[in-house]
């Protein structure tokens, strides 16, 4: 295992699984499993944003969804800063999957959610102050008069007018309702939002927006967020570090622009090389990948990339590339990293 | 107009989902009018019976078996007048049937009045009154007034329609309110949980749903023990008849629930910690109630005729008791059809409040979905 990091991790997560049990037959038997987040290790430091990125079904959203014990998680740790279980009152690392249900719960005021979907994500039959308060409420700090008052300084923080808390979701905007979503999650003064593509519903001029507004609570009140996409100039734009996941497992893992500079893996640079650019001069060199992405029920044997990759060698396709830290603070999954030299942006 | 829209803004009026619905309920004349029928029936029938009849449930006349009484519009001496009246009837014996009949008399004509002190009785068994809404002279001992005819015993059939309704349109709320509770709560828990609750449940409803409904009916009702008092054959008759519909809202409410549950805003409240019961009912369950006040809407019907059906077979209500069905009783008998028609009237009003039901259902139906198709 890791030497535990010191530098101010919040959330530090080794090799973390989740398995989906296909099921069929008459007696519904298992007959395999779709490996949707397989032996992923990430951190997320105090008040910075890790982007994690990755082509749809490639296991962010259940990757998050696994660390926040939405789903139960077929192995790995992952262990949260709080000083909520420690007798000092000094922080310490808490095992998030050695939590039961009610010590999770207090876990769970650090910890909120963002969601993609701005119509589905609030229900349609509650107002906007029921909807803002509901996460005090369930934490037993939502009584009396003062919840207004803090239900309208969070609207009012994320730039909507206190009269709006009476109306429901359907009279709002898709930005909007992002908006109250943001409220919601900022309820309880998490110390981490987990961002699960909270602008890809959104369009162009109102993802501006709300990632600005983001990045001003980030600082405003000292977040971190795991912020969750498929869009990589979103990504560029909002995140410190970035994590690149390919069939449920991180390929790459770097600060961001040396990552977007100097990526290390040939899946990053494919990615990378497919970013637009708003030059019409600009001639594209673009990587294109062979093929289709793997099947996480059935991947291939070796590296899961290496029948698309250009710079795959015999040993790609026999042995697993191990997920490790080339540079300080730069992690590969990539038997041939040292080797190549890849472009960048 | 823009008058309006300043007005408007300067309220900031919020639309609840509710009043959404309302606004597009108004908007379908057949379910107003379904709406306002059935509120009449509930408030006529139901609460204000001993009011709105002109006799009282068993008040026996010694008209027996008398024809209805048309209203004519005329005074004493055969003149048109705005105030409607009936005539008096003479009892006369037919020499060929040898059948007592009843011929109309010109002579006796007896005006309708309103608010006539008549026999006694209680308002929702509280409040001792004497006034009816409408009836003849009472100091006049001879002047009388069926609308509908009266029956063997010379009961006022229109009367007896009236008290009736109360215990047919009670079975369908009552019956509702124990298939609400029994549907509503296994269905949620059965699409919330899943996995071998829901099998467990899914397979109690298919037990009851498979039985074919006639027959268990019949079943059961035979099986309530003859020396109940009344009441309580009522109740169980009640608690029967649910028994057999709970299962179909139950299955509606779990495919409802199945969808619901995969929806973001479940999967956010789980994220802050939220109980199940706290998702089952604050989030889960708001969304499944317009579909189950429709479904609860048209299923009343259903229970109406079935009390009916069973009460006319003698299976159900029985005398003292007094619904729709038990009216119909008396027209089990070519003999009653031949002589005294007037004894098949109930079947329109159990027609029309039937009928007004799925007026007012399919209407919600549409209003309930207040974001579609507008």
């Amino acid at each position: 295992m890791v030497e535990q990091r010191s530098d101010n991790i919040i959330l530090d997560v080794r090799g973390l699984k989740k398995y989906f049990p296909i099921r069929s037959g008459f007696f519904r038997q298992v007959t395999g499993h779709v490996k949707a987040v397989d032996d992923v290790s990430f951190y997320v430091r105090e008040g910075e944003t890790l982007g994690l990125v990755g082509e749809s079904g490639c296991g962010k959203t259940t990757a998050s969804r696994t660390v926040m014990r939405l789903y139960d998680p077929t192995g790995g740790d992952a262990f949260f800063k709080t000083e909520k279980f420690s007798a000092s009152g000094e922080p310490e690392m808490v095992n998030l999957f050695e939590l039961d249900k009610e010590q999770m719960k207090v876990i769970r005021r650090d910890i909120s959610m963002i969601f993609q979907d701005p119509v589905n994500s609030l229900n349609p039959r509650m107002s906007v102050f029921d909807i803002v308060a509901e996460p005090m409420v369930i934490h037993g700090m939502g009584a009396g008069p003062e919840t207004e008052e803090t239900v309208i300084s969070l609207l009012e923080r994320v730039g909507l007018r206190p009269e709006h808390i009476r109306r429901y979701p359907h009279e709002f905007s898709g930005g909007q309702r992002q908006r109250i979503g943001l409220a919601r999650a900022l309820s309880l003064h998490p110390k981490l939002i987990f961002c699960d593509e909270p602008v890809s519903a959104l369009d162009v001029s109102i993802q501006a927006q709300t990632l600005n507004l983001m990045q001003d609570l980030q600082s405003d009140f000292d977040l971190a967020y795991l912020f969750v996409a498929h869009d990589l100039s979103v990504v560029q734009h909002i995140s410190d570090r970035v994590a690149v996941m390919y069939v449920g497992k991180i390929a790459e893992m770097a600060e961001s622009n040396e990552l977007y500079n100097n990526p290390l893996h040939p899946y990053t640079e494919a990615l990378m090389t497919a970013v637009p650019k708003p030059d019409p001069k600009y001639q594209s060199e673009r990587v294109i990948m062979q093929g289709d992405v793997a099947d996480p029920s059935n991947p291939p044997p070796g590296c899961y990339f290496h029948p698309r990759c250009k710079y795959a060698k015999d040993i790609c396709s026999q042995q697993e590339p191990e997920f490790r830290e080339l540079r300080p603070d730069h992690f590969v999954a990539c038997h041939r990293a040292e080797e190549l030299d890849l472009r960048g942006v | 107009m823009a008058e309006q829209n300043g007005a408007a803004e300067k309220e900031q009026i919020s639309q609840s989902y509710w009043s959404l619905v309302w606004w597009k309920f108004k908007k379908s004349k057949t379910a107003v009018i379904g709406g306002i029928v059935v509120i009449a029936f509930y408030l006529f029938c139901g609460l204000l019976a001993e009011f709105v009849a002109p006799y009282t449930l068993q008040q026996q006349t010694e008209y027996l078996e008398a024809r209805p009484q048309p209203i004519v519009f005329k005074n004493k001496e055969g003149n048109f007048s705005l105030r409607p009246a009936v005539y008096g009837l003479d009892e006369e014996i037919d020499m060929a049937t040898r059948k007592r009949t009843y011929v109309v008399n010109k002579e006796n004509i007896y005006p309708l009045r309103l608010f006539v002190r008549a026999e006694p009785y209680k308002l929702f068994g509280l409040i001792p009154m004497k006034i009816h809404f409408f009836g003849v002279n009472p100091d006049n001992s001879d002047a009388h007034v069926f609308l509908f005819g009266t029956d063997r015993l010379g009961r006022d059939i229109f009367s007896r329609i009236i008290y009736g309704g109360r215990l047919s349109l009670l079975v369908g709320l009552i019956g509702q309110a124990l298939t609400l509770i029994l549907g509503l709560s296994l269905g949620v828990i059965s699409g919330y949980y899943g996995g071998s609750v829901d099998i467990l449940v899914q397979r109690l409803t298919e037990f009851v749903t498979a039985f074919p409904r006639e027959p268990l009916f019949m079943a059961l009702a035979a099986a309530i023990p003859p020396k109940w008092s009344p009441i309580a054959v009522y109740f169980m008759l009640t608690l029967i008849l649910a028994f057999v519909q709970w299962g179909g809202l139950a299955r509606q409410v779990r495919s409802l629930i199945l969808s619901l549950r995969e929806q973001e805003y479940v999967l956010a409240a789980t994220s802050f910690g939220a109980s199940d019961s706290r998702i089952m009912f604050r989030h889960l369950m708001p969304g499944t109630m317009s579909h189950v006040i429709v479904i609860l809407t048209l299923m009343i019907p259903s229970m109406i005729l079935s009390e009916t059906a069973l009460s006319w077979l003698g299976l159900g209500l029985r005398p003292p008791l007094t619904s729709w069905g038990v009216l119909l009783q008396e027209v089990g008998s070519v003999r009653a059809i031949r002589f005294a028609p007037w004894l098949l009237i109930p079947v329109p009003f159990v027609l029309l409040a039937i009928l007004s039901f799925n007026m007012l259902g399919d209407g919600l139906r549409d209003a309930l979905d207040p974001y579609g198709g507008r």
